[in-house]
């Protein structure tokens, strides 16, 4: 008799239920850090006894779901984290990354072994990375749609450094199902290129390599300040436009794009400046000619080498003022073995360097020592 | 007595009209794009007095002037060079591309473009975007499969044969241009496609000193042809009977085809629809189907209507363009259906 009824027991003893909370329980209270995000709008961490909570509240435009990772320290006592919540215990052992812009931040903090491997590693610019990848200590994961999952399964990381548009392509959630965490790096979302460089925080948060993540954004960002503060008074502002001719369609950097944002920050006359568009505005050849047919500078027009190469694809832009004076400069002059661009890969952490070149083309009697890095002036 | 007057009359009327309103979408053309110049100042500028802000007379001296006569050229040949499809293969549906010439320029252009990922070495070497490289490229493509074609062409007894074999080169260049896509990165493969798009406006002078030549030389032979085609219609049996060398004169209008049509894409890139639908309107205007009349009409009316889709292309006022194949398809294809339910049915 008494065994019909031990099922019954059991059950209503209490803590036999699964206790499921939305996140860490009430009585954690947030600790006070020094760890300050300034300018990155893409990602906030909290610190709690035990662990961090990092929260990417917008992976992509229009998304509708945040991410949340629970960064627990080995050893310590986990509490009961919900569903939705990633856990990742820290310090991360090994990484894998997708995006060449993910790479300084890993570089810069000096974890680069714990990177174990990339697709499509002929587009990485770093030559530290791509000697790592010659002597095979970084894999090949890509294939001509994206990612190898099965070599990455081989691998098998602690995490992929990641980032999504929300759409079809996105791979994330095929590298979830297969039990590898995923952390999202929204890095190009941020509206500033310090905000932009700020991510180097969160890739630091991973590592537990906050304190030389500060130190280094510091310089960065105070570096930044300054050379904008040197710019600002100038008299003159020479005027610029950017960009390059598809077929009929001129592909002019929006207002807000960081093209437009660098020239404006380095004492320039961004002519198409009044505009909103963070990514790259269509316009017919006529509207350019006509607003920038007398333009001081041309800065910034894709894979383009030299006024040669340029006039020989499309001879319509030789009739602008700047090309025949020949103040073109292009942000190709560091370049890997492949191809691959470190504008657009250091460049993401280093907008200082970015603007100290910008500033060096715009105005160079202000800066009479630098050389310019990412750019070159195209002859 | 007087119906043959009534028609040469309208005829005659006819005649008269269209250079008129060739010449005013001309005038139109030049007058119309993303940047508002007034009137007053375009007719300065093509008369040759200077006027006040550079920037306009320049747009129009290097950019909308040979914009337009790219787009007259581009009508005229594509027209004429349909006309010839379609009475060679006495088919209402066949345009100047029916024998692969543009599918071959396609691969032509997409090697070039493509084919770096695949092949890499030679082709980096000679650069993906040179202007001029393209041409050569799509000439190039072209050319092979107008010698495959005109070697089939002189084996072959029937023209439907022909066409179908034309077919098939189209399909099996456009199927070694997918897998070349399939290995490209993402901004080869937007090139390629832009190129697709076609465009009227990236010609400079020094182009046209070129594009010119090629074309009139084309539609002069075409016009040559005129008494061998008018046989044609008639049947290939009852032309040779006639004494009509089919085998030559098929050649021949191989020949001149796919230089207007192979030169146009080179050039332009491949614009569909105008081949197919300007000679049926012509044939509807005239209400004839003697080529006496034909390539000059189709020479006239395939400029109008070239000129007018870049109008529309342009979108006048605004600072967006639209690319010309959307609009030469947009505008041909309710035309095809209004001649077709009008006339109950297409005849050539």
């Amino acid at each position: 008799m008494f065994k019909k009824y031990i099922w019954l027991i059991i059950l209503a003893l209490p803590g036999c239920k699964n206790n499921k909370k939305e996140t860490s329980s009430p009585l954690d209270s947030e600790l006070n850090s020094p760890y300050k995000i300034e300018y990155a709008k893409g990602f906030t961490v909290a610190y709690y006894k035990g662990y961090k909570l990092v929260t990417i509240p917008k992976a992509w435009q229009g998304s509708k779901e945040k991410f949340t990772y629970a960064l627990v320290e080995k050893n310590a006592t986990q509490p009961l984290f919900g569903d939705s919540v990633q856990i990742i215990e820290t310090p991360i052992q090994s990484i894998v990354c997708t995006s060449t812009s993910h790479l300084p931040l890993i570089e810069y903090l000096g974890e680069l072994e714990k990177l174990v491997g990339f697709p499509h590693t002929k587009y990485i610019s770093s030559s530290e990375v791509t000697r790592r990848i010659d002597e095979g200590k970084i894999k090949e994961l890509g294939t001509e749609s994206g990612l190898n999952i099965e070599m990455l399964m081989a691998l098998s990381p602690d995490v992929v450094m990641d980032f999504g548009y929300g759409n079809e392509y996105d791979k994330y959630k095929s590298i979830q199902k297969v039990g590898i965490p995923v952390i999202m790096n929204a890095d190009y979302m941020e509206e500033t290129p310090l905000g932009r460089a700020e991510w180097i925080k969160f890739s630091a948060l991973f590592f537990d390599k906050e304190k030389e993540a500060d130190s280094i954004f510091n310089v960065i960002k105070n570096k930044y300040n300054s050379l904008k503060k040197l710019a600002a008074d100038v008299a003159i502002k020479p005027t610029v436009y950017s960009g390059t001719m598809y077929g009929d369609v001129w592909y002019m950097p929006g207002g807000k794009n960081s093209g437009a944002i660098f020239v404006n920050d380095a004492g320039g006359n961004y002519l198409w400046k009044g505009d909103s568009v963070k990514g790259s505005l269509q316009l017919g050849f006529e509207s350019v000619y006509e607003k920038a047919q007398h333009a001081d500078f041309w800065i910034g027009m894709g894979s383009f080498n030299s006024l040669e190469e340029i006039e020989n694809t499309d001879e319509r832009y030789t009739s602008f003022d700047a090309f025949k004076n020949e103040n073109v400069y292009n942000y190709n002059a560091v370049m890997g073995e492949n191809g691959g661009n470190a504008f657009l890969e250091l460049g993401y952490l280093r907008p200082d360097i970015i603007l100290a070149d910008m500033i060096k083309i715009l105005h160079p009697n202000l800066l009479p020592q630098h050389k310019l890095y990412f750019y070159k002036k195209l002859h | 007595m007087s119906a043959t007057l009534q028609t040469k009359q309208t005829k005659t009327i006819i005649w008269i009209i269209l250079p008129m309103i060739l010449f005013m979408l001309f005038l139109m053309n030049i007058s119309l794009g993303s940047v508002n110049i007034p009137l007053k100042d375009i007719i300065d500028v093509l008369l040759g007095i200077s006027i006040e802000k550079d920037v306009w007379a320049n747009i129009i001296l290097q950019f909308r002037l040979p914009k337009a006569m790219t787009a007259i050229l581009v009508g005229a040949g594509l027209s004429v060079s349909g006309l010839l499809m379609q009475t060679l293969f006495r088919n209402p549906l066949a345009g100047p591309f029916v024998l692969g010439i543009t599918s071959g320029a396609s691969l032509g252009v997409a090697l070039l473009v493509l084919a770096t990922a695949t092949f890499g070495g030679i082709f980096t070497f000679i650069g993906t975007s040179g202007n001029w490289m393209m041409v050569l490229a799509a000439s190039f493509g072209a050319g092979l499969v107008l010698m495959l074609v005109l070697v089939a062409a002189t084996r072959v007894k029937n023209s439907m044969t022909l066409l179908i074999i034309g077919l098939m080169f189209g399909s099996a260049t456009g199927a070694i241009v997918s897998i070349l896509q399939f290995f490209s990165s993402k901004e080869q493969i937007q090139s390629y496609l832009i190129w697709t798009f076609g465009s009227v406006g990236r010609l400079t002078w020094r182009e046209i000193n070129i594009f010119l030549p090629i074309i009139c030389i084309g539609l002069v032979a075409a016009f040559l042809l005129k008494k061998p085609l008018n046989a044609l219609l008639l049947g290939e049996d009852y032309a040779q009977s006639m004494g009509v060398k089919i085998k030559s004169v098929r050649f021949m209008v191989i020949v001149v085809t796919s230089i207007l049509a192979g030169t146009i894409t080179a050039f332009c890139g491949p614009i569909a629809f105008i081949g197919i639908t300007v000679p049926h309107l012509c044939r509807m205007v005239f209400s004839t189907s003697n080529h006496n009349t034909l390539i000059i009409a189709s020479v006239l009316m395939g400029s109008i209507i070239m000129l007018f889709c870049d109008i529309v292309a342009q979108l006048p006022g605004s600072q967006f363009i639209l690319p010309i194949n959307a609009v030469t398809s947009l505008l041909g294809a309710p035309i095809v259906v209004w001649i077709i339910l009008r006339k109950k049915n297409i005849t050539i």
